[in-house]
C-alpha cells in the first residue's frame, strides 16, 4: 500500500496500528493526525482546561509511540488509546486535587490559541453559546468521577455502549445503568440552564 | 404517575435511539396523559442536544510540531527538561561500553593491591604452657576449623594449616575431609605459602585475616 492510499479514510484505524508496529512511521502520523482534536475535546471535558488536554493527548502520543506492541489486534485500537488518554485525564485530576491550583481558564487566560471546528455564528450568538458551554462544562466536572467518564463517552464522544464497555473494562448492562444514572444527575445539575431555555 | 418508572427505560431507549416500534407508541401515549414524562423526555432530549452541540475544538496550531520535538527527545533518550543540557548526552552502548573496560581496568589494579598489600607476615610468639604459637597475620583467607572431641578435624572443604615446627620452620599442611590432623596429606615449605595464599578458596568455611592457630 503507498503513503497516498492509505491516507484515505477508509484505512481503519487497526490496519494503520498494523502498519505503525511494523515500522511504518508515516502511518503513526496519520493516526495522530486522525484522533488528536477527537482526543483533546474528550481530555478537555474532563480537565476544562485546554493546554492541559493538549498536553494529556501529547502524553498519549507518546505512550503510543512508545508502546505500540501494547496493542494488540484483538481490541479496537480506538477503546485502546481512550483508555490510555482517558487514564492519563484521571492522574491529571489527581494531581490538580493535590495540587489544589485554581485552572488558568478559570482566570480566563490561555498562553495558546485553540480553533473552534465551526465559528460561522455572529458575536451575540457566540457569547450566549460560550456561556451555555461553560455553565454545562462546570456541570459535568462537578459530577462524580464515574458518571463524568460515561457522559462524556456517550453523549459528547457518541461512542457506542459496547465500545465504553471495553474502554472502562464494565459490563454492558452497567454502562447503561451508569449513563442514565449520569443523564439524571445532570438534568438535576442544569435544572436552571433548561427551564431558562425553556421559557425562552 | 405510579406507571412512571416504567417509562424511564423507554425515554433512555429514545435519547440512544433504541426505541422500537411498539415501545415508541406506548411511549407517546404515556406523555399525553403525563405532564412530568413528557417534561422529562423533552429535557433529557436538549440535554443530549447540548452536549452533542458542544463546541469542539481543534489542537494548536504548533501540537505536532511539539510532539515531534517530544519524540526526537524520547528516540535520543534525552528528557525534556534536561538542567545539565550542555553535556553530551549519552548512549546506552557506548556507555555500558566504556563501564565495563572501566570495571576491567578498576577489577586488575584492584587484585595487583589486594595481592601486594597484604603481604602475610608470620610471626612466632609464646603460647600457652610453652607450646608453640604460629601468629598469622594479613592472611587473606585461611580457613581454620575446631577440633572435635575425638581428635578429627571434620570438614567438607580443604584446609590450610600453618604450622610452626621447632628451628622457626614454619610448614603447612592441607586437610582433607575427615582426615586426622595427623594425617599428613602435603608438607611443604614456609615459602611455599606464598604460593597457597592466593590460591582460590571456593568453600571457605571460616574466613579470617588474622589468625591464631595453636598446636
Amino acid at each position: 500500500m503507498t503513503n497516498k492510499s492509505i491516507q484515505q479514510s477508509t484505512v481503519t484505524d487497526e490496519e494503520l496500528i498494523k502498519r505503525y508496529q511494523d515500522g511504518d512511521l508515516y502511518a503513526y502520523d496519520l493516526i495522530v493526525r486522525r484522533y488528536k482534536d477527537q482526543l483533546l475535546n474528550f481530555a478537555y471535558r474532563f480537565l476544562g482546561n485546554l493546554e492541559e488536554s493538549e498536553d494529556v493527548v501529547q502524553e498519549t502520543f507518546l505512550r503510543l509511540y512508545k508502546n505500540r506492541h501494547a496493542y494488540k489486534q484483538i481490541a479496537k485500537f480506538s477503546t485502546w488509546i481512550y483508555t490510555i488518554a482517558g487514564n492519563l485525564a484521571k492522574t491529571e485530576l489527581r494531581k490538580r486535587k493535590r495540587r489544589k491550583l485554581v485552572s488558568i481558564s478559570e482566570l480566563g487566560f490561555e498562553e495558546k490559541e485553540f480553533e473552534l471546528e465551526d465559528n460561522k455564528a455572529d458575536t451575540e450568538q457566540q457569547a450566549d453559546s460560550q456561556l451555555k458551554e461553560k455553565i454545562i462544562q462546570n456541570a459535568i466536572e462537578d459530577l462524580p468521577f464515574r458518571f463524568k467518564q460515561v457522559i462524556i463517552l456517550r453523549d459528547i464522544q457518541e461512542l457506542s455502549y459496547e465500545d465504553i464497555s471495553s474502554i472502562l473494562r464494565i459490563p454492558l448492562g452497567t454502562v447503561k445503568s451508569r449513563v442514565n444514572r449520569a443523564r439524571q444527575r445532570l438534568q438535576v445539575l442544569l435544572k436552571d440552564l433548561m427551564s431558562q431555555e425553556n421559557r425562552s | 404517575m405510579a406507571d412512571c418508572y416504567k417509562f424511564q427505560k423507554l425515554i433512555n431507549d429514545t435519547i440512544d435511539n433504541e426505541i422500537d416500534t411498539s415501545g415508541k407508541k406506548q411511549l407517546e401515549d404515556h406523555i399525553k396523559q403525563c405532564a412530568s414524562c413528557s417534561m422529562q423526555l423533552k429535557n433529557a432530549l436538549d440535554l443530549q442536544h447540548s452536549l452533542k452541540t458542544l463546541p469542539k475544538f481543534k489542537t494548536s496550531a504548533s501540537f505536532e510540531l511539539v510532539l515531534r520535538s517530544k519524540l526526537r527527545n524520547e528516540m535520543y533518550n534525552k528528557p525534556a527538561f534536561a538542567p545539565f543540557g550542555w553535556l553530551p548526552s549519552w548512549r546506552p552502548v557506548p556507555a555500558v561500553a566504556t563501564l565495563g573496560i572501566l570495571f576491567i581496568i578498576f577489577g586488575y589494579f584492584m587484585a595487583g593491591m589486594i595481592h601486594n598489600s597484604k603481604t602475610p607476615v608470620i610471626t612466632q610468639q609464646p603460647g600457652i604452657n610453652g607450646a608453640n604459637t604460629a601468629v598469622l597475620e594479613n592472611i587473606p583467607a585461611v580457613v581454620t576449623q575446631p577440633v572435635s572431641h575425638d581428635g578429627y578435624i571434620k570438614m567438607k572443604n580443604y584446609v590450610n594449616i600453618a604450622e610452626q615446627l621447632p628451628g622457626n620452620r614454619v610448614y603447612t599442611r592441607e586437610l582433607s575431609e575427615n582426615q586426622s590432623n595427623n594425617s599428613r596429606i602435603e608438607q611443604v615449605q614456609s615459602d611455599s605459602i606464598q604460593r597457597i595464599m592466593p590460591r582460590r578458596l571456593n568453600k571457605p568455611l571460616i574466613r579470617q585475616a588474622n589468625t591464631i592457630v595453636h598446636f
